[in-house]
């Protein structure tokens, strides 16, 4: 847990951060967002001490943070920074051991914890742990950040802008591979951001941020149906219906599949792994678009339960579809998914 | 008038009329010197005038400095043109193999080829003056990017016009450095020019050397360490003046 | 219609032409009748039989004629000869001198003329052209390394020992080793010194600012001035100063000699060390800092974890400058009594023999440009593969 209590910061006489209280619960996923300028990184900084509070308190834990040495405090904290800074001297696996050997674990440990975090974010060790940081691609490096800032199983992540140098489709890679790390895992993170898509996609709390002070803090679903003023409204834009779709998955609004229901185009009976049926195995994507059997008719893409619902509806549309199947993490058909539901939700 | 201005009106002006006090008369070193060496029979460095050392020294220094830049500059621009490109990796080589030769070496490998005196003292700056001009005006003229040869191309500048108006201005500055470096070490190998017979601001140092005569290294050494200072300080202004972006 | 055959390679061509000089109009070798009797020019046909004359013009003509013909790529085989040719120059150097010294006078001499100077040159160049256009892969060095080792074997077997520089070598041996045991501790001494303090500086600079523009000005100054007149300027203080205090006499300082030598040439050595660590430490992106700050290392690991292995090769690069600096104007600090291989090459200037020159001059090149080569190898060996 975190809690800053009335945390001020002036550089010099100009205010950074005021009159900043926000908790951050076990294992909750609070994005701070804001313009540029607002004092989003200050504030980061201020947990891990890379920058000193003016007044205020913060305790992480229960304890005062000054009760510690600044390194001694950052160890037990994850730190990821947009510029990633992975240390160009040293193999992934170096990088990914820098804090056990801060820890002094011995060498089997700190290795085979490396090689753990590696399968983690789906990079075969064996084909990158002798890699250097300038042979891997900019995804590739942040997820080896990521990792690096896990290491030492902090339970608290600080992270700044972490996907904010990446393309759009490794940015939404590396967010769904985030959130089913996080899921797994549980840790309390701050996650800095200036996109409003990122936040409520991640975020089981948003913080905003404006001129140093904190305008609203509420979760997403809050945020987005009640903004308490003008400034939250333009900041969290015009989309905020379909932004909300974002925050739902697939299997909240589909219906689940029952044994006599064929009425699935192209699909013989649902027990019948759907990769079967459409030869889209392999596709990490969300949605695949598959091959007809000869002679059938296009049966359009299946869906992932796992996946969003903005995403979806945008398929339904770009489809013409009233409906399309879903299929679960194995590539079961589960149920489909109904263009006239989503207007309920 | 602020610190800095008045350090650069120091420069500007106290240091050359220093050196020029220090070359035109002998009295100033008697009243210098006199109090450190009250016994020294011979105090000032009288077999030739100290202003006519420093014109030996500047005219060694440059013809050969003259002769290195034109012949360097022109070296550089051949052998990053299209026509002269296969040179690059020779040039190169016999470059960064040749810095490494130390310019005392140079210069007494030269006498037993041309002999001594003026000569071989010439010969040798010029030789070694030219591998930091090569060397400054090929990289400042590689480091001028694709980019704006395609659009100094595009605006239908011929190659002649590409080289004067777009590369030359662009490397300007890395090669008046070049320059700048090859007349400092020209200075400093034509004071050792003394022991072959090729005169100079080293001729005192040597004499003073030979008859033990600490007044005589002192001037020697007085006046090459600040002429040194001067040109380079000069040339440091000319850079700045003839290159706009040199300037902060 | 006859055309005239298209040039195809220039280097080759002019590195061949260059070459061929040696038929006219230089000297191969040099006979002197006494040690420093005025030298009588050989022409290569009078200095060696015509089976090697005869091989030298075979040999610069198949360039030539390769700079017009043939493909565009070089081949293995083509290499053997141009990287056997230098070490097979200098055998027939040895051989004709041996030879031509059997038929002299007792103190003859014999040394190299311009034109096997001007040969290894052509050598060199040739080498440089031909490798820049052989295929990739490692075979294509041996013949080079070949070439290398039987060099070596060239020099190291007395082949050369009637060349009059190395008869001059053989008669002043122990003299040679202990002046050049004595330049390298010279070198030595000052680029440590100056490591020593150069660094720390370097470090300091960098982190703080207000201090660098200040430093930078002085080492430049101090660069700037000629070695000869740092030198000079040294000795009459330190002799007034060692009068003043006679402890510093006891200790072994002296007013001339290696006290000022090692002072100027510490001194001399500074400016690249110190820009050099500067400029290894700003070259260490800000970001690595955060991040290692941000793991929660300490001022002293993010030190040696981070930023050292992150600026050593820049650093080292600095030591290569100051090191190869410092070899030469070592030689110099012979002029104030400091020793040093420079003693040869200022008696040898004194007393007009040519030889002993070259016994100063030829081993202190030899060395700057083996110190950089060494220090070209350990600043690969201390690049980690990821920053290269
Ligand atoms: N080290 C500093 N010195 C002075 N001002 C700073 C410093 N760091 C940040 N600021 C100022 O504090 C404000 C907040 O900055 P920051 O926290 O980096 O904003 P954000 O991360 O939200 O873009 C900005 O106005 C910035 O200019
Ligand atoms: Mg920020």
């Amino acid at each position: 847990m975190i809690e800053l209590q009335q945390v001020n910061k002036f550089f010099g006489d100009t205010p950074a951060v005021l009159d900043f209280s926000l908790v951050v619960e076990e294992g909750e996923l609070c994005c701070l967002i804001g313009p540029s300028g607002c004092g989003k990184t200050t504030t980061l900084k201020m947990i891990n001490r890379m920058i000193e509070t003016t007044s205020g308190s913060i305790r992480v834990g229960g304890r005062g943070i000054t009760e510690l040495k600044p390194h001694e405090l950052r160890r037990s904290m994850g730190y990821v920074i947009q510029s990633i800074g992975l240390f160009p001297h040293m193999t992934v696996m170096e990088n990914i051991c820098v804090v056990p050997r801060l820890f002094k674990w011995e060498r089997g440990r700190a290795k085979s914890r490396a090689m753990e975090l590696l399968e983690l974010f789906d990079m075969p060790p064996d084909r990158f742990k002798d890699k250097y940081p300038r042979e891997l691609s900019g995804g590739q490096a942040q997820r080896i950040g990521v990792a690096r800032a896990l290491a030492g199983d902090p339970d608290i992540l600080l992270m700044d802008e972490p996907f904010g140098a990446l393309d759009p489709i490794s940015r939404a890679n590396l967010q769904r591979q985030f959130l089913r790390i996080q899921s797994e895992l549980h840790k309390t993170v701050v996650f800095v951001t200036h996109d409003v898509d990122e936040a409520v996609r991640l975020a089981s709390r948003i913080g905003l941020m404006q001129d140093g002070r904190i305008v609203q803090a509420d979760s997403p679903e809050r945020m987005l149906s009640l903004p308490r003023n003008d400034f939250v409204e333009r900041f969290i834009g015009s989309e905020r219906s379909l932004k909300r779709l974002s925050r739902l998955r697939v299997q909240d609004a589909m219906r689940a599949a029952s044994g006599s229901d064929s009425s699935f185009r192209g699909v013989e009976g649902s027990d019948v792994p759907a990769s079967d049926c459409f030869s889209a195995s392999g596709n990490p994507n969300a949605i695949s678009s598959p091959h007809g059997k000869s002679g059938e008719e296009d049966p359009g893409p299946v869906l992932d339960s796992g996946s969003d619902l903005r995403l979806a509806l945008a398929l339904l549309l770009q489809h013409g579809r009233q409906r399309l199947p879903v299929r679960d993490e194995n590539g079961r058909i589960q149920g489909e998914l109904r263009l006239l539901d989503l207007l309920g939700v | 008038m602020s610190v800095k201005q008045a350090q650069s009106l120091g420069k500007l002006i106290l240091l050359p009329a220093l050196f020029g006090l220090l070359i035109s008369s002998t009295s100033v070193w008697e009243i210098l010197l006199r109090p450190a060496f009250p016994h020294l029979e011979n105090l000032v460095y009288s077999r030739a005038p100290l202003w006519e050392l420093v014109v030996q020294h500047a005219n060694m220094v440059a013809v050969s400095s003259t002769l290195a830049t034109l012949v360097g500059t022109g070296l550089g621009v051949f052998v990053t043109r299209s026509r002269g490109r296969e040179f690059l990796p020779v040039v190169n080589s016999l470059v960064s193999m040749g810095q490494t030769f130390p310019p005392v070496a140079v210069l007494a490998v030269s006498v037993p080829m041309v002999g001594f005196g003026y000569k071989p003292t010439i010969i040798a700056l010029f030789l070694y003056g030219l591998l930091p001009i090569v060397r400054n005006t090929i990289s400042g003229l590689e480091s001028v990017g694709p980019e704006i040869h395609e659009a100094a191309q595009g605006m239908g500048l011929t190659a002649v016009q590409t080289l004067f108006r777009v590369e030359v201005p662009l490397a300007l500055h890395v090669i008046m450095a070049g320059i700048r470096t090859s007349v400092v070490i020209n200075i400093g190998t034509a004071t050792i020019g003394a022991t072959i017979g090729a005169g100079g601001l080293g001729v005192p140092i040597i004499a003073g050397l030979n008859s033990d005569n600490p007044a005589f290294i002192l001037q020697g050494a007085v006046l090459s360490g600040l002429f040194a200072i001067l040109v380079d300080a000069g040339m440091n202004r000319a850079e700045r003046g003839a290159v706009p972006s040199a300037q902060e | 219609m006859p055309v005239l055959p298209r040039l195809r390679s220039k280097v080759l061509f002019l590195g061949s032409i260059l070459g061929l000089t040696v038929l006219w109009p230089f000297a191969f070798l040099i006979f002197r009748a006494n040690r420093i009797a005025p030298g009588e020019g050989l022409s290569l046909f009078q200095a060696v039989p015509w089976p090697a004359w005869l091989g030298l013009i075979l040999f610069w003509g198949y360039f030539l004629l390769r700079s017009f013909a043939g493909s565009e790529r070089i081949r293995t085989l083509e290499l053997v000869p141009a990287a056997l040719a230098p070490s097979c120059l200098l055998f027939i150097v040895g051989e004709s001198a041996t030879e031509i010294l059997s038929q002299a006078q007792p103190y003859a001499r014999v040394s190299m003329g311009p034109g096997v100077w001007i040969s290894l040159i052509a050598f060199f160049i040739l080498l440089v052209a031909l490798y820049s256009r052989t295929g990739s892969g490692r075979g294509v060095y041996i013949p080079l390394g070949v070439g290398a080792a039987l060099a070596l074997w060239v020099l190291a077997s007395g082949q050369l020992k009637d060349l009059s520089l190395v008869t001059e070598l053989i008669q002043r041996r122990e003299r040679f080793v202990s002046e050049l045991v004595n330049h390298l501790w010279i070198t030595g001494l000052s680029v440590g010194l100056s490591t020593l303090a150069g660094v720390p500086l370097g470090f300091i600079v960098f982190r703080r600012a207000w201090l660098r523009d200040k430093t930078f000005y002085i080492l430049n100054i101090v660069q700037t001035i000629p070695s000869l007149a740092l030198f000079g300027l040294l000795i009459a203080p330190l002799a007034m100063l060692i009068t003043a205090v006679p402890l510093l006499k006891e200790l072994g300082l002296r007013g001339i000699g290696w006290t000022p030598a090692i002072i100027a040439l510490t001194l001399y050595a500074m400016l690249p060390i110190v820009r050099n660590t500067y400029a290894g430490f700003a070259a260490v992106e800000p970001e690595l800092a955060e991040a290692g700050r941000g793991m929660g290392m300490n001022r002293v690991q993010l030190l040696f974890l981070v930023e050292l292995p992150r600026a050593l090769p820049i650093l080292l690069s600095g030591l290569r400058i100051a090191c190869v600096q410092n070899v030469g104007n070592t030689a110099v600090a012979a002029l104030i009594g400091a020793g040093g291989l420079g003693v040869f090459i200022f008696q040898g200037l004194g007393q007009s023999a040519l030889d002993l020159i070259m016994l100063g001059a030829v081993p202190t090149i030899l060395l700057a440009v083996g110190v950089d080569a060494l220090f070209q190898l350990l600043i690969r060996l201390a690049t980690p593969r990821g920053l290269r």
